[in-house]
């Protein structure tokens, strides 16, 4: 095994790391014959033996506490306080975006089917103007 | 709004995770749940600012990540009465290195070593540390809760690690 993937194993196991007896066959052996690992195994001890647990979970009454916290802020409008689903995304501003383009695109092609069955009003010199006032469709359509 | 989540929603969504944070910084349930608690206040009073330009676990991390370092510095200005000396329970970390089991007691006296020596270190390195180390976090991750950048996360993560291996030599 390589020190990188020691130091990985210790960060990341979770297991009983004061005992190499205990560890998995290669990674106690690299750590007997690897000072730089020994002494990271230390270091990761350290850390877990001084900080608290992982598994900690809030006591019962956490809500009621907390919510008897919030009014005892008046500054703070906790009557419900919401935010959009879109923000436990990787990129919550790119969703909603695309969701309002999916939409007015939806809202386009609805427009553009009524034009062309007759059954709606006459956007095609709405659109021609547009695209004659646009730079950019000018740009476009300039040969080279 | 549809699909928004409420109060009770957030609370619900995230309270394992920022208390289990705060946890490993405050051992005491009482403090983990305090700071935890203080986490969530500052979450609803800075929620209208919300832009959502960043993931909300981030927003929310990098607030819990700033409220546990601010405490823990307000607490080193306040240090706790009768914490040990260092040196003296020294010997028990070798000990439980060496694979040697530890009473109850002994136990006790290694993780009150072990969190006086954490407590040496500056608050911004030992939270990195954690981050990364014990919560698995990426250093990209880790600069994004604590807004600095990946270079400096893994350059302060080395050196804390440096001081903490000088530590316990």
């Amino acid at each position: 095994m390589t020190c990188r993937q020691v130091r990985d194993y210790l960060r990341r196991s979770g297991a009983d790391i004061a005992h190499l007896d205990n560890l998995p066959a290669d990674v106690g052996a690299h750590l007997r014959s690897c000072t730089g690992c020994l002494s990271q195994r230390r270091v990761v001890w350290l850390m877990r033996m001084g900080s608290g647990s992982e598994t900690g979970v809030p006591p019962p009454g956490f809500e009621e506490r907390l919510r008897e916290r919030l009014a005892a802020h008046p500054d703070i409008v906790s009557d419900d306080p919401t935010v959009s689903i879109f923000a436990g995304l990787a990129r919550p501003a790119l969703a909603a975006a695309s969701l309002v383009l999916a939409l007015s695109l939806a809202a386009f092609l609805s427009a553009r089917a009524g034009v062309f069955s007759g059954g709606g009003p006459d956007l095609s010199l709405l659109a021609s103007t547009d695209r004659h006032a646009d730079t950019i469709f000018d740009d476009w359509g300039a040969e080279p | 709004m549809p699909g928004a989540l409420s109060f009770d929603d957030l609370v619900a969504r995230w309270k394992v995770r920022v208390f289990r944070l705060a946890g490993r910084f405050f051992p005491r349930p009482e403090d983990a749940e305090d700071v935890a608690q203080e986490v969530f206040l500052k979450v609803f009073r800075s929620l209208p600012s919300y832009r959502g330009d960043a993931p909300l676990e981030h927003w929310i991390l990098r607030i819990a990540t700033t409220t546990c370092q601010d405490e823990l510095r307000r607490r080193r200005r306040r240090p706790a009465p009768g914490a040990p000396g260092a040196v003296s329970a020294e010997s028990l970390i070798e000990q439980a290195l060496a694979g040697k089991a530890l009473d109850a007691a002994e136990a006790d006296a290694a993780r009150t070593l072990a969190a006086t020596l954490l407590d040496r270190l500056p608050e911004r390195d030992r939270v990195v540390l954690t981050l990364l180390d014990l919560e698995g976090f990426s250093a990209a991750e880790v600069a994004a809760f604590t807004g600095s950048t990946r270079a400096a996360v893994k350059v302060r993560a080395l050196r804390a690690r440096r001081a903490l291996r000088r530590m316990v030599a």
